[in-house]
């Protein structure tokens, strides 16, 4: 009996305490715990990335923020939900190259202009990887044979139809004036399972990021004939860039950053991209990306919104020139 | 509730002709024989033929009425009981993103615990204790985004 | 042999013992909540794993995981509600030994049988990890598309008594599975224009919905009635341990070397690993017939399996740094930050590191038999708690693990219209199992077959032109004509 009295005296007690929390007028923002909504599922460079930004930001603004997973749909399920949110600045997402993707594809309506560019933070450029035992030693040998080949002799993998690293052989065959269904696309999961593929001798390129590719390429089974980015990579200082190697210029690569829905206030913004600048500043976010390999890239506002514009614009060129965009 | 097997059977292939037929509506992988209809037509054909199996047995066999009530049914109130438990949970998806988890989920907890005859008093004790222990583990342990709704977040 | 001695001094500190403990007891709660995975866990742990020691960061998540897997059988035994999907196999099963009296018996097993099955499968990870990544690294979606034949095989095993029953909820599993963005073509499929449906039917959900909704809805339906059977205890645990390990040691043996096989191929994980070895122990049984009416013996060989798996998927995770998990796809991250980057100089530079995760993969599974123990004696108490007071609160876990697994509404939706299902399917005779395993089966045949299909283009000889594929694709006809031939003088034998 006693300790049923008991249990109902702690029941009016919680409740109490709880009224007494009824939050008073919004302070300063940020005045209670922010969701960062990651499009992609745990274990992914995308939910890493997330969470490293969110365990140093949490420093930075005083409450803890949750990283939460919304998965599927090629991503399309998570940036939905982070363009839904209240634009109030308590929910924030990861939005990724994808983006500029997947609304010519006819998946979704929403285009980066849905949401509150609020800083970029990563790109990693695409790479060619070939098998470490394949006759081809440099991007011109391959590229040569494959414009001399049939098509389909060729076969390519390291993500779905139509991914970015699907994007990226077809724009960069595409802009050597090859057509690009002379490499046939064979869809993955992921550029893990891509890679094992191809060291199990089913496809013979994977045109994935090199961090991806990283741990295939240390132990001696893959290697990596040219990046399609501006510079070398810290990663890889001996794989050439394709403008270096057979000068083109086409580069592409997935890149990750902090948006919000559409319409946060601009204080709010403010204050957001003051930290997210000092976190990616900060040694701790630098030594993980560096560590895991990540490449590292910063543009806030405009800056931002002219990335991801073009971004857009050119994954949409692409995707007209190889069909798989209306 | 049982089908017959007239029943199970005519379902099935109406199901499966649905499937069979939208599917073919899928694009193909470009130059490929064999894209996105290939499996859910291979599927929808697999259903239809035991769906056809079982409405050939249903007719073979003894006539059945289509729909048998199984014995629990006939007890006064069962399909009430599952009735309300299958409400309650609709009423935590449309309700518990504007009102919040905590007062929907022991609202829910409270009907179903009533509904079984429990004592008002642990009732009361089991809806909030079960509400609160959830809400402190799924919010502060383990970072599920529960929804907040009207409510403030509890201090923990 | 400096090695080792350095490997041992990592290993015996304060922070690296504590941190295993307090990761078994988090991987406990998570396993035994249904909705809530392993992988969740791990995912969990990343950002505390941030500040601590190479070592125990890798401690922590190999001690969760296989607390996880274990843990999840809890439910499973007690509630008919799988904790994770790798108990789902045998759930029922289970079950029914609770309803016999012998929960005690079971979950016992399941403990000891993982314990077991963890350390085998540490053992293989210890002497043959560079050879058998090897052997992984050449399957390719050839060798995938002939295994996964192979498991669904075992749904024909799953329901001898029906087998057509059985079928039409295989086709209901592969059926869904279909559902979404996620195929091969990359275009969405029976999704009606929904952007959550693109994300597909998440298989935490509907598990939770198939097996736990309907039986809570069959218990309120009956009005909740009383336990009617007292459960049994068990005295001295070890005897009965001995016992079990002398009836059952083939099985265990076989479950455990499937369960490392399966573990070491990337992309086939623990909960394969129980659905097929528990199939297998039902086709090799000497009494197939007791299999489903509470049977310890498919059990013994499944909870063998599920747990040496998860050590071996660290195989090729080690190795090459190809995931052979989702777990370990979120273990090779953190062990890129901790410096310990995975591939062959693992093993060779640096190897008291190496030795010490050996070692933590040890002491994880032998931390699990004393807690492991504790959480069996309290989850026990859990049927004294009348029906009346636990069904509902089985509802609002279910209701807030199906919501956590995609962490929005839709995760309730997928839970409820598959509670339903799976009480309409029960009504029917309908087996469950074939069902869920069509879901975990149905995108990586489907994937396989396609992406095979678009390498030959579209030869069907080209599923025998690999060794490997060739020789699985044999043992696939082999399997099916033996079963034909089953079937049919099953058939001319009928009155």
């Amino acid at each position: 009996m006693l300790r049923r009295m008991l249990l109902n005296l702690e029941t009016i007690a919680v409740c109490a305490v709880l009224f007494a929390f009824v939050s008073p007028a919004m302070a300063q923002y940020p005045a209670r715990p922010i969701t960062i909504i990651v499009p992609w599922g745990a274990g992914g460079g995308t939910d890493a990335t997330g969470r490293i930004i969110a365990s140093v930001l949490e420093k930075e603004l005083g409450q803890p923020i949750n990283v939460t997973n919304r998965t599927g749909g090629s991503g399309v399920v998570g940036h939905s939900a982070i363009a839904s949110a209240e634009p109030d600045g308590y929910t924030l997402g990861v939005a990724t190259v994808e983006i500029g993707m997947m609304h010519w594809q006819g998946l979704t309506e929403l285009t980066w202009e849905d949401y509150t560019p609020i800083a970029l933070m990563n790109e990693d450029p695409a790479a060619v990887q070939v098998a470490a035992d394949s006759e081809f030693e440099t991007i011109e040998a391959l590229v040569d044979a494959i414009k001399s080949g049939e098509p389909g002799a060729f076969k390519a993998s390291g993500t779905g139809q139509g991914g970015i690293w699907h994007l990226a052989i077809a724009g960069m065959l595409n802009d050597l004036n090859i057509e690009p269904s002379k490499v046939q696309w064979v869809p993955s999961e992921g550029a893990a399972s891509g890679l094992q593929d191809m060291v199990a001798g089913g496809v013979e390129i994977v045109p994935c990021s090199l961090p991806e590719a990283r741990s295939l390429i240390d132990a001696g089974r893959v290697k990596s004939l040219a990046i399609m980015a501006e510079e070398r990579s810290e990663l890889f200082p001996d794989v050439p860039t394709l403008k270096e190697a057979i000068n083109s210029d086409w580069q592409i690569g997935a890149w990750r950053g902090i948006v919000g829905p559409k319409g946060m206030p601009d204080d709010v913004v403010a204050t957001l991209t003051e930290a997210l600048e000092k976190v990616y500043n900060s040694d701790e976010y630098k030594q993980f990306m560096s560590e895991q390999g990540y490449g590292v890239r910063w543009a806030a506002g405009q800056d931002f919104a002219d990335f991801m514009d073009q971004s857009n614009q050119a994954l949409g060129e692409t995707m007209k020139a190889i069909g798989l965009a209306e | 509730m049982r089908f017959s097997d007239r029943m199970l059977g005519g379902v099935l292939i109406a199901f499966a002709l649905a499937v069979g037929i939208y599917s073919q509506t899928f694009p193909d992988i470009p130059g490929q024989q064999y894209g996105a209809a290939a499996f859910p037509t291979a599927i929808a054909v697999a259903l239809g033929g035991c769906g056809l199996i079982l409405f050939a047995r249903g007719l073979l066999g003894p006539r059945e009425p289509l729909i048998t009530l199984t014995e629990w049914t006939r007890v006064p109130g069962a399909l009430l009981a599952a009735l309300v438990t299958i409400l309650a949970v609709v009423a935590y998806i449309l309700l518990a993103r504007p009102v919040g988890f905590v007062p929907v989920m022991a609202a829910i907890l409270a009907v179903l615990l009533v509904l079984l005859r429990v004592p008002w008093w642990q009732t009361a004790i089991f809806a909030v204790g079960t509400t609160l222990v959830i809400d402190f583990v799924f919010r502060s342990v383990l970072l599920v985004p529960l929804p907040l709704g009207i409510m403030p977040r509890l201090p923990w | 042999m400096d090695a080792i001695a350095a490997a041992f001094e990592l290993v015996a500190t304060w922070q690296v013992l504590a941190a295993v403990l307090s990761a078994a007891l988090f991987g406990l709660l998570v396993g035994a909540i249904p909705g809530l995975t392993a992988t969740m866990a791990i995912a969990l742990l990343v950002p505390i794993t941030f500040f601590m020691d190479p070592v125990p960061a890798v401690g922590t998540m190999v001690t969760c995981a296989a607390m996880a897997i274990f843990a999840g059988d809890i439910p499973g035994t007690l509630l008919r509600i799988p904790g994770t999907p790798a108990s789902a196999a045998y759930a029922e099963e289970a079950y029914a030994l609770t309803r016999k009296g012998q929960a005690e018996l079971a979950l016992g097993a399941n403990l000891l049988f993982s314990a077991i099955g963890g350390l085998f499968g540490t053992a293989v990870l210890i002497f043959a990890a560079p050879t058998l990544a090897e052997i992984a690294l050449k399957f390719s979606s050839f060798e995938y598309f002939w295994m996964a034949l192979l498991g669904l095989t075992c749904a024909a095993f799953l329901s001898v008594a029906s087998p057509i029953n059985g079928v039409i909820s295989l086709c209901i599993g592969l059926f869904v599975a279909t559902i979404g963005l996620n195929n091969p073509a990359g275009v969405p499929r029976f999704t009606f224009g929904s952007t959550e449906m693109l994300a597909g039917i998440d298989f935490i959900p509907a598990m939770i919905g198939l097996f736990a909704v309907s039986e809570v809805l069959r218990n309120i339906a009956a009005g909740a009635p009383r336990w009617e059977i007292v459960q049994e205890r068990v005295g001295n645990v070890f005897r009965h341990w001995g016992g079990l390990i002398v009836t059952y040691w083939r099985q265990q043996l076989r479950g455990n070397i499937l369960g490392t096989i399966i573990g070491a191929l990337p992309g086939a994980g623990a909960d394969i690993a129980a659905w097929v070895s528990y199939a297998i122990s039902r086709r090799f049984s000497r009494t197939p017939e007791k299999f489903g009416t509470g049977h310890i013996e498919g059990i013994v060989e499944s909870t063998s399996a599920n747990n040496s798996s998860l050590s071996s998927a660290w195989i090729p995770a080690l190795v090459f740094g190809i995931p052979g998990d989702t777990i370990t796809a979120i273990v090779i991250g953190v062990l890129y930050v901790k410096g310990l980057n995975p591939g062959p100089t693992l093993f060779l530079f640096n190897p008291q590191n190496i030795y010490a995760v050996f070692l933590i993969f040890v002491l994880a599974n032998l931390v699990l038999i004393p807690l492991g123990w504790v959480a069996i004696k309290l989850a026990k108490r859990l049927l004294q708690v009348p029906r009346a007071v636990l069904m509902p609160i089985i509802l609002a876990f279910c209701i807030v693990g199906a919501f956590a697994s995609t962490n929005s509404m839709y995760g309730v939706i997928v839970m409820l219209a598959f509670g339903v299902l799976g009480f309409f399917m029960e009504e029917n005779e309908i087996p469950l199992a074939p069902c869920i395993l069509g879901i975990v089966i149905g995108p990586i045949l489907e994937k396989n077959f396609v992406t095979s299909m678009i390498k030959s283009g579209g030869s069907f000889f080209s599923f025998f032109e690999r060794p490997i594929a060739a020789g699985l694709g044999i043992l696939v006809i082999l399997v099916w004509a033996s079963l034909l031939v089953g079937w049919a003088r099953a058939w001319r034998r009928r009155p």
